[in-house]
């Protein structure tokens, strides 16, 4: 099963991608090639994983860099409504900080929302994990 | 194109005769050649038969017209011969002997003629006259004489008296059967006599008869078949077939008869035609002989009868029939000779292409420093043969590319290969540790996926009695892996050597790993320390997969040591610190996931269940390892391993140490 990779239009320094198939050592080279122009000025980006059905540790490796360049400016990797063996992978590797990970597209808007209205209040830049 | 470049002849071997382009050339040329000939043929025959047909009826009019004057002479001297006599009869009195010899001479005096006839009544010419009837007809050398009135007969009662004497003018007879003669068929020109010649109005009182067997008209028309290609036919005043090469017409049928027998009256415009005393001509059907034919009519001069031809349109064609069938036939002798001398002269054009087919035959199988022959020719062969030669070079230079390429291979998997030992080598030999009359033996495995891989595994004996064991598994494959595999070794074997616990070990390592890891590479890791005398262990992971604990009453279980994330990527504030105990009889299983994700065919995982089951109760460290292992291919089967493959195993045993 090959990788399938939809990127919405970014809106407001925010970036929705979704993920099919798997992201594995075959896949994940063109998953960063993909990502890599839009990284630069991100603000968060969402990671619809509702499709994804396997990510091996290459796949994790990817998330994790493009976490580390979101993080370079204060960005933020929010990862979304992962089925169950993503999820348990996500919680071995421990690849994402749990209050990163939502159910819902909603979740994860209010999570977003709430974010940046505490950064625009001028608020403490201790958002991190 | 394995097939085509494996008929390419290797030594010059001709291609089959029938698919050789010499063949196909002279092949078309000769189909070419033949068309035109048949056609030019077909449209020079079409244009001949017309003239044919025109030259056919100015012919056909010509013997009509012959023939007419033929019959014309024959009729008209027996007419002359009728007036002579009737004429004589004036001159030389009216003397019976007299006028038996004027009989006689009439008879005597024409062949055609058979017999003669005549009649003059008492008193005709001058009114002292006797009467006078006599016939005289040729019988062998001499002839035979019968008077006309007799006891029982009178010409007065005859219906040609009646007409000859009514009508006051000549006229020719219908054709009929002489009794008297053997049945002979006759045909009779009758003349009245008038006292005065000049007299037309006045009635006649006598007449003329002479006889003409038909016979002589046959004769004269000459002999014919049915099958003859032209037919001469002589119609009677009435129209009656007199002459006909059919017996089943001749004498029996009147064309107003046939006419009305054929089909559309096709003879119609002729019967009109005779009719009106005039010629006419007219192609049709003959129903019998199923033949096209010519039919004319041609009316004979001063006289009621007519002649009639008739030619098969068959017979004006079968020359031209015959000239068509001999310049097909030279034309296609010609072609014949044309085939041969193309034959020959397409041989030195298609001789090259033979010669380039062999080398590249030669080409084909691997020698391409071959000669090529034609290269410098101007014409189509010298571009094949300079394409060719260009083919060559580009091969060659290919084939060398290969080799260079495979060389630089070879080279890199030997390097590959020195890298997989060096990499192997760094693994550890797994202890065995006896202290307080217990035996904890360690053993572990490691199968790389690729050449070189990401996991590995390292062990080492604190303070003669503390085993401390690694296992990891770094993300991705390959030689970056191994590399990162490499350097996570090193740090972790030095801060497992600062002493202290697990959880502050992975700390150490995390923080170093962190440093400059831009590829964000990351390991995961479980690592424990294990007192061989008490079985007292304390285990740490940075996100490794959990490792299983096998008691020594069979029961088995996934220790869940909660994890840290994995080493590379973040840095902990700690790592949860798990404690345990192995009693004796206990075996601790920690793997990578080369073995919980061993693929089978069908892309199923090999799993935890799997797993658990797969472990043998109370083998040794050795025996777990290899049982497990043995369980993940078995149930690959033979699918590619897609991970590498690492089980570190620690069996805790009093039974089993030397000094127990």
């Amino acid at each position: 099963m090959e990788l399938q990779i939809h990127i919405d239009p970014p809106s407001n320094g925010s970036q929705r991608v979704a993920l099919g198939g798997r992201l594995d050592t075959n896949s994940y080279a063109e998953f960063d090639r993909q990502l890599e122009p839009l990284l630069a000025g991100m603000q968060s980006l969402l990671l619809d994983l509702s499709e994804l059905v396997y990510i091996s540790s290459a796949g994790i490796r990817s998330i994790f860099r493009v976490r580390k360049a979101l993080a370079g400016h204060a960005g933020k990797v929010l990862v979304l409504n992962p089925q169950p063996q993503i999820q348990k992978v996500f919680d071995v590797v421990k690849a994402v900080p749990l209050n990163e990970i939502f159910s819902s597209a909603a979740e994860a808007d209010a999570y977003l929302d709430a974010m940046q209205s505490k950064v625009l209040r001028g608020g403490d830049d201790d958002e991190g994990y | 194109m394995t097939q085509l470049i494996a008929e390419l002849p290797a030594s010059g071997r001709a291609v089959p005769w029938y698919r050789s382009l010499r063949t196909r050339l002279v092949l078309w040329i000769c189909l070419g050649c033949v068309a035109v000939l048949v056609g030019a043929t077909l449209v020079v025959q079409a244009r001949s038969a017309q003239l044919l047909t025109a030259q056919s009826e100015r012919e056909i009019r010509t013997l009509a017209e012959q023939t007419a004057l033929g019959l014309h002479a024959t009729l008209e001297s027996v007419q002359v011969g009728a007036t002579t006599l009737g004429e004589a009869v004036r001159g030389v009195g009216r003397e019976p002997r007299t006028l038996d010899a004027l009989l006689r001479a009439t008879v005597a005096g024409d062949d055609d003629i058979e017999g003669a006839m005549l009649i003059l009544e008492p008193g005709a010419l001058d009114d002292g006259d006797a009467g006078y009837s006599w016939y005289v007809r040729r019988e062998g050398k001499g002839f035979y004489t019968q008077p006309m009135r007799s006891r029982g007969y009178d010409y007065h009662d005859q219906p040609w008296w009646k007409r000859t004497i009514g009508e006051g003018r000549a006229w020719w007879s219908e054709p009929y059967r002489n009794a008297a003669t053997g049945d002979q068929m006759f045909v009779t020109y009758n003349r009245p006599i008038r006292r005065n010649p000049e007299d037309l109005a006045s009635a006649p009182v006598g007449m003329v008869s002479l006889d003409v067997p038909v016979s002589r008209l046959r004769t004269l028309i000459g002999q014919q078949s049915i099958d003859s290609p032209v037919l001469r036919i002589v119609l009677s005043p009435e129209h009656l077939y007199v002459v006909h090469p059919s017996p089943e017409l001749e004498l029996k049928v009147r064309l107003d008869d046939r006419a009305r027998q054929l089909d559309g009256h096709v003879l119609q415009p002729l019967l009109d035609a005779v009719r009106e005393r005039r010629s006419a001509d007219v192609t049709y059907l003959d129903p019998t002989t199923h033949i096209r034919r010519i039919g004319m009519v041609q009316p004979v001069p001063d006289s009621a009868w007519t002649v009639a031809v008739s030619v098969s349109e068959q017979y004006a064609q079968e020359q031209l029939r015959r000239t068509t069938r001999a310049v097909i036939a030279g034309g296609l002798l010609a072609v014949l000779v044309l085939v041969l001398v193309l034959w020959l002269i397409a041989r030195p054009i298609t001789r090259p292409l033979l010669a380039l087919t062999s080398s590249a035959g030669h080409f084909a199988a691997g020698e391409f420093d071959w000669p090529l022959p034609h290269t410098t020719r101007r014409d189509e062969v010298g571009l094949l043969a300079r394409a060719y030669d260009r083919a060559r070079s580009s091969i060659k230079s290919q084939l060398a590319e290969i080799e260079r390429m495979a060389r630089s291979r070879q080279k890199l998997e030997s390097e590959l290969s020195i890298a997989r030992d060096i990499q192997l080598a760094m693994l550890p030999p797994a202890p065995t540790l006896h202290a307080d009359g217990h035996c904890l033996q360690a053993h572990a495995l490691l199968e790389p996926a690729k050449a070189v891989g990401g996991d590995f595994y390292t062990f080492f004996v604190r303070d003669e009695r503390v085993l401390w064991f690694v296992i990891g598994d770094v993300s991705d494959k390959g030689v970056p892996a191994a590399l990162f595999m490499a350097r996570a070794m090193t740090v972790l074997e030095i801060a497992t050597g600062l002493g202290g616990t697990p959880d502050r070990a992975l700390r150490a390592a995390a923080a170093r790993l962190v440093e400059g890891n831009d590829t964000c590479m990351f390991a995961t890791v479980l690592c424990g320390a294990i007192d061989s005398g008490t079985g007292e262990m304390v285990l740490a992971s940075a996100g490794h997969e959990a490792p299983v604990l096998l008691r020594a009453g069979g029961r088995r279980q996934y220790v869940e040591v909660p994890t840290g994330p994995p080493l590379g990527v973040d840095i902990a504030d700690s790592y949860p610190l798990w404690r345990g105990r192995l009693q004796p009889g206990d075996a601790l299983v920690a793997y990578t996931d080369g073995i919980s994700e061993a693929l089978d065919g069908g892309q199923n995982a090999f799993g935890t269940e799997r797993l658990l089951s797969a472990l043998p109760a109370g083998a040794d460290a050795k025996g777990l390892c290899e049982a497990l292992v043995a369980a993940a291919h078995g149930f690959a089967d033979g699918a590619a391993q897609s991970d590498d493959i690492t089980v570190l195993a620690l069996s805790f045993d009093p039974s089993t140490g030397g000094n127990a």
